[in-house]
């Protein structure tokens, strides 16, 4: 465990106002080594956001609950530290991009100070104002725009260059994880392409960890080493990315995802999407959250939740692994 | 902006020519003879017709800065005007500056403090100023400070005290306005995604509101409190009245009384003129600062 | 299993349609400022209209010069003006007089407006630069100004100023509208509709107009609170409606002369104005609120 970058133990996280309470994560479990990119799959709503806002404990103040678990990081519990200690670590050793380029920039602010100002509110080891000046155009030329630029304001800049500048904002400090939250969904697909392999490449050369969100399955495959799936504020299934793609044994809603994608290959005349929608999340059912849509449901599913069964990095919960052959019941 | 006042002073010459009366028998009075008053008519273009009227009017006020005599006082309507107008701005300025300096940093602290006791009280309290007309707050304000405690003179503009509780009768409801105004700008601000943002980088929340949510929320008050002049001189021009404060607006309102139709007319439309100024004024200055405006007009596109 | 799938689709179709109204009110309801201002607007408004039952008009002018200046008793609620009339009893016509503008005015200008802004937003076109330009005329004039000067030209009465004071808040009601069935307009349903070959009318009556039925009355209701006011405003300056009829803001015009001595003059009906004006607009915020609860702020 403590050759980890970060673990997250049995968190669970709500959102509670004066009507309703939404359970949008619910006792999941997953960590991360030093370097390695980790994929959160699942659809709209499955409490993939959640999860990431909670590590960077930026859950909105007023409905966010985090209900039990715990995260460490690099040593140190992240829900225990006093917020000015939280800050330091925000955009310094932990980055977040998210999904809206649009809007993730500050429309009065140029480029530059925008950059820059991710290095002052870390500026350790006293850069002077030229160094970060510097800095900024390193930053820029990694990312690919032109330092000639860095004067410009957000509004001047195409959706695909705004979303490097917030993942140059993001790597300014080069940080040790990487939070990126469906950081392609808005872009158009060419776009896409280039994002992803420009977030590789920097990746790569700058060793951060990552936790890349999406619902692309063709992006965990082209970024991940390891993979979970999550529903309804569970992770029903996890492992590494030969055990997602290349297994034969999945949990149903999986073989529902990959079922769902169009095969350039084979001749297929329709799509198989997975029936019906995501239980209502302030009302979870009793059973299992999935049986009200699984194909392969059987009668205890309603009633009971099922547990978690591993072979070798591969875990999935579900009733149907019991007792199936190499799997073992993993124990709490 | 030129159309507009074209536009506008026509529309108030066509409207205003609609009163009763003409200028010779208002000018010369009810003793004078009919020649006499013929002869003056014709000599100030009554019997054209009304766009050449129109015309003659304009040309006079905008070349020879004529705008016609009273039909009261028998002076020169600019004279008058110029002498009113800066009272009617130094009123209508002063509670601007009253109202900003209450409304918008207790806005900003509402917003942050939303739904609290910081929040609930000012808001109230800006509410119920922004429901109340400006005369009645200028009564009460004049029934207390200057009728029991004495404090300000209730009329007149002996000194910079008789400026005070017109400032505070026009500044209470305009600073309510904007409370409300910069309150909800601010809170839509701070729901943007770059706040979000700002504080993924690790800004501290004072940081966050000050630096990044300030600057963006403060751009549409802005402009909310130029177009709310409209709003501001319709309570100046009560406030006028009822301190007895020889401004523009009390002297459009006596002649409207009098039927005085070259004080009205011209009274109204300078009040006009001025007013678009304001506004362009205010429109210039957003330019200036958000830069994606200032980007549309330096980039040559008009 | 699929009959639980199903229920929820079936659920969500019927949840749109009918019970959008009711899901309105019921939010409403929740509110209980908004609810306690509701029943404030409604007890004036009964008092305006039933204000004969009340209290005979002829009391409201009725002079008593042995009465002047009377404080509050229990003969005289309000007490008595400069001219010995029962203040309470001018007060409740007073209110009469005020809530009709009030009301006719918001009344008025949300109809014109609603149908000029409406077709203007979604025709554009040269009609729409035509109107726009006639109400950046409008715009440049405060309607405070405009209202004087119809006043001035039209002279008093309480019909001239509804007229007055309506044409006035029209060009702002009008853009509000256009503004909001702009966005509509943009919206694929239209779209849709249009391709579908529905004529304009009746995209305008059946799709464009609901949506944006929530921003008329937010608007109207806040219309109202600032026309009481500019009634009482133009009554006070003299110019609106005619004494002796009794108007809160000409209540008030008359009491100030008697300030020092018998404030309550100009309390009373002052009091009523704000609280009228006041309620209103919490009224209002409260209709945003329950229209749109994601706008809450």
């Amino acid at each position: 465990m403590t050759d980890h970058l970060i673990s997250i133990q049995n968190l669970s996280v709500e959102y509670r106002s004066d009507i309703e309470t939404v359970y949008a994560v619910n006792n999941i479990t997953f960590s991360l080594k030093k370097g390695e990119t980790f994929g959160l799959v699942g659809e709209t709503g499955a409490g993939k956001t959640t999860t990431a806002l909670t590590i960077m404990r930026l859950l909105p103040e007023q409905t966010g609950r985090i209900t039990g678990g715990s995260i460490d990081f690099d040593g140190r519990s992240l829900l225990d530290l006093p917020e000015s200690e939280m800050r330091s670590i925000r955009g310094e050793q932990i980055s977040m991009i998210f999904q809206d380029p649009m809007t993730s920039l500050n429309p009065v602010m140029s480029v530059e100070e925008q950059i820059a100002e991710a290095m002052e509110l870390h500026n350790r080891d006293n850069k002077t104002p030229e160094d970060i000046r510097k800095r900024v155009d390193e930053v820029l030329l990694m990312v690919g725009i032109p330092p000639s630029r860095k004067h410009d304001y957000p509004h001047q800049f195409s959706g695909g260059m705004k979303q490097r500048v917030v993942i140059a904002m993001a790597l300014a400090c080069e940080p040790q994880l990487l939070i990126a939250d469906e950081p392609t969904t808005a872009l158009d697909v060419t776009i896409q392409a280039q994002v992803i392999s420009m977030i590789r490449k920097l990746r790569d050369r700058l060793g951060t960890a990552m936790i890349m969100i999406t619902h692309d399955l063709g992006i965990v495959a082209q970024t991940c080493d390891n993979v979970a799936v999550m529903y309804a504020g569970e992770i029903i299934e996890m492992g590494t990315a030969e055990d997602i793609y290349l297994s034969s044994d999945h949990h149903p809603y999986t073989t529902g995802l990959f079922g769902s994608i169009p095969n350039l290959r084979s001749k297929t005349s329709r799509l198989t999407p997975i029936a019906g929608l995501m239980p209502d999340p302030t009302h979870l059912p009793e059973g299992c959250n999935f049986s009200p849509r699984c194909p392969l449901k059987m009668e205890i599913c309603d009633r009971q939740p099922p547990c978690i069964y591993r072979n070798g990095t591969h875990l999935i919960s579900c009733h149907l692994f019991e007792g199936r052959e190499n799997w073992r019941k993993e124990e709490a | 902006m030129i159309p507009i006042v074209i536009g506008v002073s026509f529309l108030i010459f066509v409207i205003i020519d609609m009163i009763p009366g003409d200028p010779g028998s208002s000018l010369l009075g009810a003793g004078a003879r009919q020649e006499e008053i013929d002869m003056m008519n014709e000599q100030l273009g009554y019997n054209l017709p009304l766009l050449q009227r129109y015309g003659k009017y304009m040309y006079d006020a905008v070349f020879r800065l004529e705008l016609g005599t009273s039909y009261a006082t028998k002076r020169p309507v600019i004279t008058e005007i110029a002498n009113r107008l800066p009272i009617s701005m130094i009123v209508a300025f002063n509670a601007i500056f009253f109202s900003l300096v209450f409304g918008v940093p207790l806005g900003v602290l509402s917003a942050v403090k939303q739904n609290t006791l910081f929040d609930r009280i000012p808001t109230g309290i800006a509410l119920l100023m922004a429901s109340q007309p400006a005369f009645l707050i200028g009564l009460v304000l004049m029934l207390i400070f200057s009728l029991w405690l004495g404090w300000f003179p209730a009329t007149g503009i002996a000194s910079w005290r008789s400026y005070v509780m017109p400032m505070i009768a026009l500044g209470l409801p305009y600073g309510g306005r904007q409370l409300r105004f910069t309150r909800s700008s601010m809170l839509e601000t701070i729901r943007q995604d770059y706040v979000r943002t700002a504080r993924a980088k690790g800004a501290s929340e004072r940081l966050v509101i000050w630096k990044h949510a300030m600057k963006n929320a403060l751009l549409p008050v802005i402009t909310v409190a130029g177009n709310s002049f409209g709003i501001l001189i319709g309570g100046a021009i009560a406030t006028e009245t009822l301190f007895g404060l020889p401004g523009l607006g009390s002297f459009i309102v006596s002649g409207i009384r009098q039927k005085d139709v070259p004080v009205v007319t011209g009274g109204i439309i300078i009040f006009a003129v001025v007013f678009s100024f304001v506004i362009l004024a205010v429109d210039l200055s957003y330019a200036f600062v958000d830069p994606r405006i200032k980007a549309k007009y330096s980039g040559g596109r008009r | 299993m699929n009959s639980s799938t199903t229920r929820i689709t079936v659920d969500a179709a019927i949840f749109k349609k009918e019970s959008r109204w009711k899901e309105v009110w019921r939010r409403l309801k929740k509110d209980r400022l908004a609810m306690f201002a509701l029943a404030v607007i409604s007890v004036l408004i009964l008092i305006a209209v039933f204000a004969d039952l009340i209290v005979p008009y002829e009391t409201a002018l009725k002079m008593n010069l042995r009465q002047k200046l009377a404080l509050p008793s229990a003969t005289h609620w309000f007490g008595c003006d400069g001219y010995g009339r029962d203040l309470f009893a001018r007060c409740i016509h007073g209110a009469r007089v005020s809530l009709t503008i009030a009301f006719s005015t918001a009344f008025a200008t949300l109809v014109v407006g609603s149908m000029i802004g409406a077709l203007v937003g979604y025709v554009g076109g040269k009609l729409d630069d035509l109107v726009m330009r006639a109400l950046d005329i409008f715009s440049a004039i405060p309607s405070i100004l405009f209202a004087m000067a119809m006043v001035a030209a039209l002279g008093s009465g309480i019909v001239n100023i509804c007229i007055a004071i309506a044409l006035t808040n029209i060009p702002g009601f009008v853009r509000i509208v256009r503004s909001s069935v702009l966005n509509i307009a943009e919206q694929e349903y239209i779209e849709a509709a249009r391709a579908g070959g529905t004529s304009t009318l009746r995209i305008l009556i059946k799709h464009v107009l609901p949506n944006a039925v929530g921003t008329i009355i937010v608007q109207t209701t806040a219309n109202v609170a600032s026309m009481i006011l500019i009634a009482a405003t133009l009554s006070f300056l003299g110019l609106g409606i005619n004494p002796p009829q009794p108007e809160w803001g000409a209540l008030v015009s008359e009491g100030k002369e008697f300030l020092r001595t018998a404030p309550h003059l100009i309390l009373f009906p002052g009091v009523m104005i704000c609280v009228a004006s006041f309620s209103m607009s919490i009224l209002g915020d409260g209709l945003r609120d329950a229209l749109d609860p994601r706008l809450r702020t």
